[in-house]
This record gives structure tokens, sequence and C-alpha cells, in this order.
């Protein structure tokens, strides 16, 4: 495989990755995209008819809120019996190396436990 | 329609779990069926005030996250361990499911290690919510902000923010009311605890809701009986006539409203 390839292919899995909505995303997003967002979390999948009634936009304004959302892959469409639906897709976190060592977590825990011990 | 309660503090030590584990009895005692998890997977400790024996604990929400079980299967009932003032069992109306986090040292690094997919978990309240029939479910979190509190701030349907009469606590707990009002949380409440007896409670009151623009369920006084019982069982159940009981059971009331 040349490396130009697999280079390309990396990158379409790192686009793949980030897919998906990052909870510190929703607190830089615009206004009215972000009601829409923590709004969608809070329930089951919506449907289209759901969004327009809840953003109280034309179907037009409404359309172009939900590509917005679909393009970053925040939302995914579902189809569920007859009618499709939308849904939050949040990102799922990935590896990282240990922010916090072990030990001084638990170790923070067992002294505010003790803090107050006689 | 089932109620949601995360309950958050900006650091730790604060009191959120024995606040979660006394608002989970009075609302299990009222007859409600009321789930709690600990999403403190970092630092677990809300199954200890519950009196659950670790020895019992074969399964924790950490299996949940890595897809060896169902939500459900991690759940424990609690209510017929929970020991009131003369040692009796306590009767719950209700009932007490606890979703623990696992404290095995491997199970924890794990997650430090590789994080989890936190969409996980927002499906695993609505899956637990709908097959344990739960009126509430409650969440005790991490301190500090990053994704996983975000999230059960964001899906809340009651925020209970804790935090202590201390400057550190007070700067922190304005950016995470900052942070819920962006999360469009429905209700906020802040709890003050740990509040020396001798204070001015009326005025301490005032003084937080003019400062964060948000109401106090109550002001808790520092109490040397809850120091004392240092988490062995749950504070409400042991003194159910004492004031602290009475100030944690106003806030019952509030969540229950
Ligand atoms: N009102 C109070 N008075 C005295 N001690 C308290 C009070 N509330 C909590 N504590 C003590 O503070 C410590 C930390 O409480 P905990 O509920 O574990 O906090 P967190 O979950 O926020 O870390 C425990 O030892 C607990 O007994
Ligand atoms: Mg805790």
């Amino acid at each position: 495989m040349n490396t130009g390839l697999f280079e390309q292919l990396q990158r379409k899995l790192d686009e793949q990755e980030a897919a998906g909505l990052t909870m510190t995303e929703v607190l830089t997003m615009a206004a009215p995209l972000r009601r829409l967002v923590n709004w969608m979390l809070r329930q089951p999948p919506v449907t289209f008819t759901d969004v327009m009634a809840f953003v109280a936009e034309d179907e037009g304004a409404t359309r172009a809120m939900l590509k917005a959302l679909m393009e970053k892959g925040i939302v995914h469409s579902v189809n569920d019996a007859e009618v499709l639906r939308y849904r939050v897709q949040i990102a799922p976190r990935r590896g990282r190396p240990i922010p916090l060592n072990i030990w001084q977590s638990l170790e923070e825990k067992i002294q505010n436990e003790q803090e107050y011990l006689p | 329609m089932a109620k949601i309660i995360s309950v958050h503090s900006f650091r730790g030590g604060t009191g959120k779990s024995n606040l979660t584990a006394n608002l989970t009895s009075l609302v299990a005692q009222q007859g409600y069926r009321v789930g709690v998890v600990d999403t403190d997977i970092q630092s677990p400790g809300i199954h200890v005030i519950f009196g659950m024996d670790e020895e019992k604990m074969d399964k924790a929400l950490n299996d949940y996250l890595w897809g060896r079980c169902a939500i459900e299967d991690t759940a424990y009932d609690v209510s017929p361990v929970l020991k009131v003032d003369g040692g009796e069992v306590a009767v719950m109306g209700g009932g007490i499911y606890l979703i623990p986090s696992s404290i095995k040292v491997g199970e924890i690094a794990r997650i430090l290690r590789e994080g989890y997919d936190v969409s996980l978990l927002n499906d695993g309240f609505q899956d637990l919510i709908n097959r344990l029939n739960l009126d509430y479910l409650f969440i005790d979190t991490h301190p500090g902000l990053n994704e996983e509190t975000l999230l059960s701030i964001a899906i809340s349907d009651i925020f209970l923010l804790i935090l202590r009469p201390d400057q550190q606590d007070f700067q922190g707990t304005a950016v995470t009311v900052e942070v819920a009002r962006k999360l469009d949380v429905p209700k906020m409440l802040l709890v003050v605890n740990k509040a020396l007896p001798s204070f001015d409670f009326t005025a301490l009151k005032k003084q937080v809701e003019s400062t964060y623009q948000a109401p106090v369920a109550a002001i808790l006084p520092l109490s040397e009986d809850m120091v004392r019982l240092a988490s062995k069982s749950v504070f409400s159940l042991t003194y159910p006539d004492h004031p602290l009981t009475q100030r944690y059971r106003e806030i019952a009331k509030q969540v229950m409203a």
C-alpha cells in the first residue's frame, strides 16, 4: 500500500472518529443550534415536524439547521417503522493517557473521608 | 415521566454522595421506585453509604460500559439492607436500585486509560428508567466539569449543585452555573453544605441566591453527628428526627414537586 493512500485512509478514519457531538462543543454553539441539540438530547428520536415545532422556524430554515448538524455528524437519522426520525449522536470518547495518577484520585477520596475523622 | 436528577459539585468532598443517598432514601420512603447511579467512576463511594458489601458486588456500571452486560443487570436492590435507628430494616414503600461503580483498581485504571463511550451513559439511563420502571433516577457525579458530567447535566430534569461556604467552591460554582444555563437545565437548585451552625443561615441563603441568581433549596449545617457517622449508613434513616434530616426532607420535597 502506498503511503499516500494510507494517509488518506487514516485521515478518513480520524474524521469518522471525530464525528458526533462532544459536550464541550455544545457550550460554544450558536444559541439556536445549542437549544435544539439540548432539547434533542432529552428525548427519544424526534420527527422533522417535532423539530420544526420546537425551533419555530419555517421548513427551509429547519432543514438548514438539521443539515448543518448532520454534516458535522452531530445529528443522525434513524428509520423507525415508517417515519424518519432524528437523534443526537454523542462522540465516543477516545482512549487517552492517564490524566490523573490513579493513586492520586483514590487518595483524594480517602483524604476527603479522613478530613473529619476524630 | 420519570425525573432525572444530577447531583454535582465543582470540588470533591462537598457532600454529593451523602446528599444523593439521603434524597434517594427519602424519596423511596414516599413509595417511589428510585434508581441511583454512581457515575463517579474515578472515585466511587456511594455504595458504602448504602451498606453494600463489596464482596457481593459482582457487577458494576463498568461492566455495562465495556459491553459485558445490560445496565439493569448491574442494579442492586439495596432497600432490604437499609437499617433505621434501632437496627430494624427501614420500610421503603418503593425501592432503591443502586448501580455502583467498580472499586477494583484494574477497572478504575482501565477507565482512566481507555476512556469509554459516553453515549452509552445516556442510553443506559433511559434503559434503566424503562426496564426498572423508575419514577426517579439520581446521578451521583464526579466533581468538576468533563464530558460525562456535562452530559449528565444536559439530560437532567433537575440539577442539584452543592457547594460549601468556601471561596474556591464559590468560584467553581459560578462557572458550573453558567454551564448549566448553557445546557438549558429546566430546574437548577443550589444546596449549601457544611455551613457552620453559628452562621446566619437566612443571610447566607440570600447572599448565595443573589450571587448565582438561582434558588437555594437548603442550607445544611456542618453536623458532628454526620462526621461521626462517617458514611457508614444513610443519615436520614439513622437519625430520622435530626435537624439535618429535616433539611434533607425539604430538598426531597422540592425534588418531588
Ligand atoms: N453536613 C455535613 N456535616 C458534616 N460532614 C459532612 C456533611 N456532609 C457531608 N459530610 C462528610 O463529608 C465527607 C464527604 O462527603 P461525600 O458525600 O462523600 O462528598 P462527595 O461525594 O462530594 O465527595 C464525608 O466524610 C461526609 O461524611
Ligand atoms: Mg462522592
